[in-house]
């Protein structure tokens, strides 16, 4: 979607602004529904090479089974029926599981969440403290160091750095439970320890999440305060005679934050993504092994309401991203103003 | 019965084989001795059984259902639906005996085309309703209903009514005997609750999967504590089920674990009690830390090399011949498999029948692989290491399914072992839904894929004219292998059906339409301070109500 430096330039306020993002973000959507759909159909294999029992007789009984689910009907009129259900609301019932979709959707989204917002927290937190420390010794050895480290960060893929998480932490030293979302029995402990359980179980997930995230957040700090650090407005601090620690710490990383804000959104389709496999390898119950599951048995259903759900929170998170820089930047707020000069 | 109790694949969250993987069933012959299932049975040589504690289990996927006729047939579903639901009879793994559950008798008229079952008076549902032969009558009609649609329904289509004598005592009315009509009724699948999930008419039993759950009552020796999807079922001690004192457990825990390499880690690291199916790799690794177990025993998966028979080069007999022959089968078990597996000439596995010595698989003997070539007109008259025939290469894609190891490094081998004979196969790994578009369209040319062998003698699957274009994905057509198959089918006990094994042993031997290649066994791990855990080729937790633990944790 398009930066936030169209807010004011067209005129009209930010309502119209957020009206036309909007009708645009339902019309994207719409387009990748329409590619999934198209993709999930192209895709060899059947859901009823997986759904019927083996033995005499199959081809026919597959037959009987498509037909029962509707799917050997063309291609367009499944299409057009899909779209018409799934706009009223109904996202038709599970292939593999018989229920409900959105329920199976709605059970998997809140590990999800807080899968994503831990690692978000973790994210941030690790970018910032590391991204300022580097930017304050620029070109010393902590920098380099430090920018060593988060670009391996960066390259590492995710499933390495989980089962290496698991090796170490779970394994060799175990001070982290290596996967799951709560101890067997959990449910009979009291609220402060079954959160405690949980966050015990969400530390390794969440670490290597945010950390396997972190590692290009941290170079963006780094230049983006770097590139702050250049500009007037700090050298007049400097030269009111705020301590350094003020001047990086609150001016100017109160103006370095405006692109970080725009980050923010962005990361949220990076997250989502890693969660998949995160997810996989910790055996956390959420979206992405919703996802993983469904594609691989072609639980059709599950795989386009799911596509769906990921797409609009990708687009919100666009759409977010937008907002905050709004929000946080007053010449974007302010018509007329070129907007991040 | 024609679900899938052991699954030949680790790796894929929907099991292995699919549509190419038969399942299991029952044995032929109908033998009707009861088999010791009595408590404490395995447990005796570990100490005395103790009562309470629990076992965490991984499992590499979560359940489809509690309701085993609207879900595909996943080890989970089957594992955990055995434990919440009884059989009227529970097939053994010996492979001819069926124990007394539900029904503490049988009998068969002397046409041998009814049975008649004498239901236990002491087995209640949970919620203290006793279980009668009216909940068998309910079952039946469920299996049938062509609303709900059961996809196993075929294996009771032989059965032309059940019949209430009275409230213990019900009769299954068959158009024709045949050799394992009895598991297809007695242990194909569960008896379900007429009383609870009869208020749900069938017709909508398909789109409301959840209203099981919630109505749930069962007569197992374990309940449904909770199940929190995708993540963990906790199956609790059924304080009213029938058998005295099971099960020991109080708890069985099973955690959904989709990635392999974290099942090991959890189960060294004690998160895990019992994992179904490690990497053979894996193995020295289990045995070597002390308070883990390897538990193996074989299962009934068999891998295979297929030929399209549509293609000309596999239409002659002398060729594949040939091609088995040309793969050292035994050095492919060694570097892929270790100690976990063997070599097999045919599908009747060996465990299944006995007397079979004189099918011994055909040996590793390249010579005699291209003399065979050389008869059949195939010959390198180009020089180029390749034989050819009417201006036409040896040569075809070899294609195997991806995220399994022993597949998809059998398949280099056996390229690397074919080239020695002058035959060319292009190995090819497929994610797997591709490999089923491929192998059940007939687009392929050769391919390196499983099964898991019933246990009903039940070959069509794999070689009748009927199955063309279904499991019978190589298009083999014998009239003479359709009445042996017809006839093994209707034997009524094993002595009639003896001679029959046989041809269909021989057959497989000469024409080779498939290469066997290797039976493996099933490499679980288990924590040492479980005990009494007796998995089989059925069920890994066959008995996991007398399944229990050392005091402590």
């Amino acid at each position: 979607m398009g930066g936030a430096g169209t807010v004011g330039g067209r005129g009209g306020g930010l309502g119209a602004w957020l009206a036309r993002r909007l009708a645009a973000s339902a019309l994207l959507l719409l387009l990748v529904l329409t590619l999934t759909f198209a993709l999930v159909h192209a895709a060899p294999g059947r859901p009823v090479d997986q759904l019927v029992m083996p033995g005499p007789g199959l081809v026919e009984r597959q037959a009987r089974l498509e037909r029962a689910l509707g799917l050997d009907r063309p291609l367009h009129e499944q299409y057009v029926a899909w779209l018409g259900a799934a706009a009223r609301g109904d996202w038709g019932t599970s292939f593999v599981q018989g229920r409900p979709v959105a329920r199976v959707i709605a059970e998997a989204l809140p590990a999800t969440a807080l899968l994503a917002l831990a690692a978000l927290a973790v994210q941030y937190a690790f970018a910032l403290a590391l991204g300022l420390w580097s930017a304050r010794r620029r070109d010393r050895l902590a920098d380099h160091a430090i920018r060593a480290v988060s670009l391996l960060l960066y390259s590492i893929p995710l499933f390495w750095l989980g089962l290496m998480a698991i090796l170490v932490l779970g394994l060799l030293w175990p001070v982290f439970p290596a996967g799951s979302m709560y101890s067997p029995g959990a449910e009979r402990l009291g609220t402060a320890a079954r959160l405690a359980d949980l966050a015990r179980h969400l530390a390794l997930p969440a670490l290597v999440l945010g950390l396997g995230s972190g590692g290009g957040t941290v170079r963006f700090v780094r230049n983006s305060l770097l590139d702050v650090l250049g500009e007037d407005f700090v050298r007049t601090a400097r030269a009111k005679g705020l301590s350094e620690r003020r001047v990086v710490g609150v001016h100017a990383l109160r103006n370095a934050l405006s692109p970080l804000l725009q980050l923010l959104g962005l990361t949220l389709p990076a997250l989502l993504n890693g969660s998949l496999v995160v997810e996989v390898v910790f055996a956390w119950p959420g979206l992405g092994r919703l996802i993983f599951q469904a594609i691989n048995t072609r639980d059709l259903p599950v795989v386009l309401a799911t596509t769906a759900v990921g797409g609009a929170l990708v687009l919100a998170g666009n759409l977010l991203a937008d907002l905050l820089h709004a929000a946080a930047d007053p010449r974007v707020r302010r018509p007329g103003v070129p907007a991040g000069a | 019965m024609r679900r899938h109790p052991s699954r030949l694949q680790r790796v894929r969250p929907l099991a292995a084989l699919a549509a190419l993987v038969l399942a299991a069933v029952i044995p032929a012959g109908c033998d009707r001795e009861a088999a010791d299932g009595g408590p404490g049975a395995g447990g005796a040589a570990e100490g005395t059984p103790r009562r309470g504690g629990q076992v965490v289990i991984g499992i590499s996927s979560d359940m489809g259902g509690i309701n085993e006729l609207l879900v595909p047939a996943t080890v989970t579903t089957s594992e955990v639906v055995r434990r919440l639901f009884l059989t009227l009879g529970e097939e053994m793994p010996d492979f001819r005996t069926v124990a007394p559950r539900l029904a503490e008798s049988w009998e068969f008229s002397d046409d041998r085309e009814t049975i008649t079952f004498r239901l236990r008076d002491d087995v209640v549902w949970s919620d203290g309703v006793p279980v009668t032969a009216r909940d068998v009558e309910f079952t039946y009609r469920a299996w049938t209903d062509p609303d709900l649609a059961w996809t196993g329904a075929f294996t009771v289509e032989a059965v032309e009514r059940v019949e209430v004598i009275d409230e213990r005592t019900i009769a299954f009315h068959f158009s024709r005997a045949y050799a394992s009509q009895l598991l297809d009724v007695a242990t194909g699948a569960v008896i379900l609750p007429a009383h609870a999930w009869g208020k749900l008419p069938f017709s909508e039993w398909r789109t409301n999967a959840d209203w099981f759950r919630d109505n749930l009552v069962v007569d197992g020796p374990f309940t449904l504590a909770s199940w929190a999807p995708q993540h963990e079922i906790v199956l609790e001690r059924n304080p009213r089920y029938y058998e005295q004192g099971l099960p020991y457990l109080d708890r069985a825990i099973f955690r959904v674990v989709p990635d392999q390499t974290s099942q090991l880690t959890q189960l060294l690291n004690g998160e895990l009690d019992f994992v179904f199916q490690l990497s053979p790799d894996d193995a020295a690794r289990v045995e070597a830390a002390g308070d883990v177990r390897l538990v193996t025993y074989w299962g009934r998966g068999v891998i295979f090399v297929g030929w399209n028979l549509a293609k000309p080069a596999f239409a002659d007999p002398r060729v594949r011949r040939a091609l088995t022959f040309g793969i050292d089968r035994q050095t492919l078990v060694d570097s892929v498999w270790g100690r976990f597996a063997r070599v097999i000439a045919t599908p009747v596995l060996p465990g299944m029948w006995t007397g079979g010595d004189r099918f011994e698989p055909l040996p590793y003997d390249p010579d005699r692989a291209r003399a065979l070539l050389a008869e059949a007109g195939w010959e390198d008259r180009d020089g180029d290491g390749v034989r050819e025939k009417d201006g036409r290469k040896l040569a075809f894609e070899l294609i195997t399914n991806t995220g399994n190891r022993q597949r998809e490094d059998a398949l280099v081998l056996i390229q690397d072992q074919l080239r020695r004979i002058g035959v060319a196969a292009e190995p090819q790994a497929l994610e797997f839904n591709a490999l089923v578009e491929k192998v059940q369209g007939g687009t392929f040319d050769a391919a390196i894929t499983g099964w898991v062998i019933p246990t009903t003698f039940d070959y069509r699957f794999a070689y009748a004219t009927s199955e063309i274009g279904g499991t019978n994905f190589i298009g083999y057509s014998n009239p003479r292998m359709d009445a042996v198959l017809a006839a093994m089918r209707e034997a009524p006990d094993r002595a009639a059906m003896r001679p029959y094994v046989d041809e269909l042993r021989e057959i497989q031997q000469r024409d080779q339409p498939y290469t066997f290649l290797w039976q493996s066994q099933r490499v679980s791990g288990l924590r040492a301070r479980v005990h009494g855990a007796e998995p089989n080729h059925l069920y890994s937790l066959f008995n996991l109500r007398e399944w229990w633990v050392e005091p402590g944790r």
